[in-house]
């Protein structure tokens, strides 16, 4: 198992170095850079300019320019902001907590519901549940979540005033029913985008799983159905729902972005869309150091946690 | 039929069972009536798709939910009708009085389950269902017993052990085992035998006489090897598209083969002994269950056939055997004449 | 003159990967298994699941690649031939499959998939045709049959389109790895007649691959015995079943069933399962399971001959 993992990890290392120069390139060859956007704010000098280039490295060629991030990276620098005027630590560390709450809410959401319509879809193929998961599952996956967000907004916010439609507490006072009140939009739509994936999987899994003869070895001993479909069959489905977890992650990332965005939601997100306006290289960089890391350990532990769930995979 | 000196613990009569495809349903089982005794084996024999395996499964009632049922006749067990039982009832039946084991050993375990935990799960569900408890260590103990009793090999590891981890003797061993964990009255074997090799179906019939006559437990075997058949076998009903068509003791069964079909069966085995010559084979194919052609079901495949075939042959006593044939029933001449 | 001559064969597969990727054990499927076949005759191969004789199958026809040993066929060494030459000889050596629906091409119909093979060697469409249409008649499948799919056959049908499919070609050696395991009783002794039937009308070899003992004595001339990817026996079919030599030979001779309650016999059960090809036992291999074993059997016993032709691993003899 050991093994397995620093493998894996050793595997990681040239897919991440791939990711960051293809963010790096592409960032820095879009049209505008930092001083560019300090230029517009103000009548700068034409030497002035220059300077500030000079200063924020931005004269060197672009190889060059990503060694030497390479080359902080190894020493956990991410860089100054050059637009918030801060350590991209910093500025990182106070997001990142928000955006963790909304995705792990959004995935806990979408698994729990997802996998309890997928198991009763499988149970009674056909039936009526099977056609209101379809449907359900049909909607968030072809339902673009800014609608769907601004639909939720006008519905609960504006017509009906049950939920806040922006930021993360009411001002004046953090409360957790605040926070809860706060979070169920946002988590809603994120969770409703990937509900689908999994409603699928499970039904799926779950099909085949019923049809095994060891389901009939566990009604022949005399079990009663709820023991037979928990504990025999969802044991064994469980195994591909979890890869379908693993390929959400980044789907997550994106929807991530617009949903921040648009309910303020004060967040790695919209730090990222704050960021590429500003063409703040060292944040956005920063950003998907973090993000990418995250994807990669996230299926490092789902393989791991591959084999825990099926004992006939070694690893 | 045969045996009438110890009441029936098992008799099906008339029994009808049906499969349904999109809005059709048709008979794969028609007009089946057996009986065993206590401490009894009867085996079951034909070939795939002849309906044994749906008999033994419809005993328990695991017929494929949604589209197969029994559509007629009843299943009694020791006077029940089992076909009747709500689903309650029919879990007390497979906790505590009837067990099953199928031909897929590596398929009936569940594989993300160790041994321990399916074996003390038959344990506990007994005596659940029983309503009596048990506790985790009085049910170890007792699956840890059972275990040593099928011949297993250091059962304290095994019972840690995963069933992929383990030959195809040693699950089939494990369902023999959880099948016994239940102390029924009837074991229903469906072809427990067939997916393993020769040497190691002789070590599991040689451990499942050993029980029979431990345990004194009625056997349903299912197979269609009649080599199994000869080595197990009190009483023999053999099947064919369906119906049965001989049924006998198993010694009127192979030195007395009355119905054609019996008599191929047997003349189409190639034996040690008898070389050279060219081997007896039943032409044709067995009839597509779903298009059925009137009367006698085998009689486009046999050399006897007559036109009074057309018409579906009566079951015929003769003294210990029956058979389903136009050749051996009363008038049959006559009718046809 | 031998068809078929296998020498020294070795088949080893590589399982588990070490930290780089590199294979961590051998199994060792075939392990230096030595046979022939002769002209217009039948050689059994004996054994039970695991013990290589698939395998074997696969690496005489060079479906896998040898890892050690020759093979020549009809005296031509075909071991390191590329596969552009060999392709022309793969017509004169087939293969029949046990399991007819996984070997049928589920989108072929029975005259398709009886054509297909002779598109590689050259025939018009027409007379490809009329060699396929005449092949299926050969096997006993009539002119309703040749429209239809693998699904809407019997199984008996289906292995009758597979045998067609291995004679089209008129090759002078097949192998048959399990060819009756998966049909029917009654289906089974129609496609054993019918092997035997094309066997002389097409003056054919066969390697006939199967467990069971029974159906081997009634096909086979000259009988393999075979345990854990070697051979512990062989011998002419009245040889081995009248004097078996090997303990295992022995056991698999008395473990067949007889369709005759009457006639019971000695049995003798093996304890145990076939050990792990991965950690085969050091020394004769069937020591763990041999009724008759002594120290001596640490030590690995060679193939030699006890009488002519017949020939056993075993230091009790």
């Amino acid at each position: 198992m050991l093994r397995f993992i620093v493998r894996r990890i050793l595997q990681a290392i040239p897919i991440f170095i791939g990711i960051t120069a293809i963010v790096f390139a592409l960032a820095n060859l879009a049209p505008g850079s930092p001083a560019d956007v300090v230029a517009a704010a103000g009548n700068l000098p034409e030497a002035a300019y220059e300077e500030l280039k000079t200063a924020l490295g931005l004269d060197k060629p672009l190889p060059v320019r990503y060694a030497l991030w390479l080359g902080r990276l190894l020493h956990g620098d991410l860089g100054f902001s050059s637009n918030a005027h801060r350590q991209v630590w910093d500025l990182i560390g106070q997001r990142i907590g928000p955006s963790l709450l909304l995705a792990g809410t959004a995935i806990l959401l979408a698994l729990t519901v997802g996998v309890a319509l997928g198991v009763m879809a499988a149970y009674r193929p056909y039936s009526r549940w099977d056609n209101i998961s379809s449907a359900l599952s049909f909607i968030g996956v072809s339902t673009p979540n800014f609608f769907l967000s601004l639909l939720l907004i006008y519905i609960f916010a504006v017509r009906l005033g049950l939920l806040p439609a922006q930021g993360m507490y009411y001002t004046g006072h953090k409360s957790l029913s605040g926070l809860l009140l706060h979070l169920l939009m946002p988590a809603s739509v994120l969770g409703l985008q990937m509900v689908g994936n999994f409603v699928k999987q499970t039904r799926n899994s779950m099909l085949t799983a019923l049809n095994e003869e060891y389901i009939k070895t566990a009604r022949a001993k005399g079990l009663g159905e709820a023991a037979v479909v928990l504990r025999h069959a969802l044991r064994n489905a469980w195994i591909p729902v979890v890869a379908t977890l693993g390929m959400t992650v980044p789907t997550l990332v994106g929807g991530a972005v617009v949903t921040e965005q648009i309910f303020g939601w004060p967040g790695i997100g919209s730090l990222m869309v704050h960021s590429i306006n500003t063409r703040d290289y060292n944040t956005i960089m920063g950003i998907t150091v973090l993000v990418s890391l995250g994807v990669l350990a996230v299926n490092i532990v789902l393989d791991a946690v591959y084999s825990l769930l099926d004992p006939r995979i070694k690893v | 039929m045969a045996d009438s000196s110890q009441p029936p613990l098992l008799e099906a009569r008339n029994l009808r069972i049906t499969f349904r495809r999109g809005r059709r349903e048709f008979a794969v089982v028609e007009d089946m009536t057996f009986s065993l005794a206590a401490g009894q084996t009867l085996c079951l024999v034909g070939e795939s798709g002849c309906g044994k395996s749906v008999t033994g499964n419809a005993v328990l009632g695991l017929l494929p939910q949604g589209s197969g049922r029994v559509a007629g006749g009843e299943i009694l067990f020791a006077g029940r009708d089992l076909v009747a039982l709500s689903a309650g009832e029919m879990r007390r039946i497979r906790a505590g009085k009837i067990s099953i084991i199928f031909q897929d050993h590596a398929a009936s375990l569940n594989p993300a389950h160790t041994i321990g935990r399916q074996l003390t799960e038959s344990v506990r569900t007994r005596e659940k269902v029983l309503g009596r408890g048990v506790s985790r260590r009085e049910a170890y103990g007792e699956s840890l017993a059972l275990l040593e009793r099928m011949g297993v090999t250091s059962p304290v590891w095994r019972m840690r052990q995963y069933p992929h981890e383990l030959s195809g003797g040693m699950r089939q061993r494990i369902l023999i085992g959880m099948a016994l964990a239940k102390k029924p009255l009837l074991l229903i074997a469906d072809e427990p035998t067939t997916a393993l090799d020769v040497t190691v179906q002789a070590q599991i019939l040689d451990l499942m006489s050993h029980l029979r006559r431990a345990m004194d437990t009625a056997i349903l075997f299912i197979t269609h090897d009649m080599g199994v058949v000869a080595e197990i076998a009190d009483f023999v009903l053999v099947m064919y598209a369906g119906q049965m068509v001989e049924y006998d003791y198993a010694g009127g069964i192979f030195r007395n083969p009355l119905h054609p079909y019996t008599e191929g069966l047997l003349r189409s085995i190639p034996q040690p002994g008898r070389t050279g010559e060219r081997l007896f084979a039943i032409e044709g194919a067995v009839p597509d269950l779903e298009n059925l052609p009137p009367g006698c079901r085998f009689r486009e495949r046999c050399p006897y056939g007559r036109p009074l075939c057309a018409r579906m042959p009566p079951v015929t006593q003769l003294e210990t055997k029956q058979v389903r044939c136009w050749r051996f029933a009363p008038g049959g001449e006559k009718i046809e004449a | 003159m031998d068809i078929l001559a296998v020498r020294e064969i070795k088949k080893y597969f590589f399982a588990g990967t070490g930290l780089w990727g590199r294979p961590a054990r051998a199994i060792k499927a075939v392990d230096g298994v030595s046979l022939t076949v002769r002209r217009g005759q039948t050689a059994g191969l004996v054994g039970e699941s695991g013990c290589g004789k698939s395998t074997l199958g696969r690496t005489i026809l060079r479906l896998f690649a040898p890892t050690a040993g020759r093979v020549l066929l009809g005296g031509e060494d075909i071991t390191d031939y590329p596969p552009a030459r060999l392709r022309p000889l793969r017509r004169k050596m087939q293969m029949i499959f046990q399991d007819p629906l996984a070997a049928l091409n589920p989108r072929l119909t029975a005259l398709a998939a009886v054509e297909t093979p002779l598109r590689s060697y050259g025939q018009g469409k027409e007379e490809r045709r009329r060699l396929a249409r005449e092949m299926l008649r050969v096997v006993g499948l009539n002119a309703s049959c040749e429209g239809k799919y693998p699904h809407e056959m019997s199984g008996g049908q289906r292995q009758r389109v597979v045998v067609a499919r291995a004679m089209v070609l008129e090759p002078q050696f097949v192998v048959c790895d399990e060819p009756v395991s998966a049909l029917d009783v009654s289906v089974r002794a129609q496609v054993l007649n019918l092997l035997r039937d094309m066997g002389e009308r097409l003056g054919l070899s066969y390697l006939f691959i199967s467990h069971d003992l029974s159906v081997v004595y009634y096909f086979c001339d000259w009988v393999y015995v075979m345990y854990l990817g070697k051979i512990v026996e062989e011998a002419a079919r009245e040889e081995i079943f009248a004097h078996p030599a090997h303990p295992y030979t022995e056991a698999l001779l008395s473990a067949v069933l007889l369709p005759d309650p009457g006639q019971k016999r000695v049995r003798i059960i093996l304890q145990g399962d076939l050990p792990d090809p991965l950690n085969p036992p050091a020394g004769c291999r069937f020591y763990s399971r041999c009724p008759y074993a002594v120290p001596r059997c640490e030590e690995e016993p060679p193939l030699r001959e006890l009488r002519p032709g017949h020939r056993a691993a075993c230091w009790l003899h």
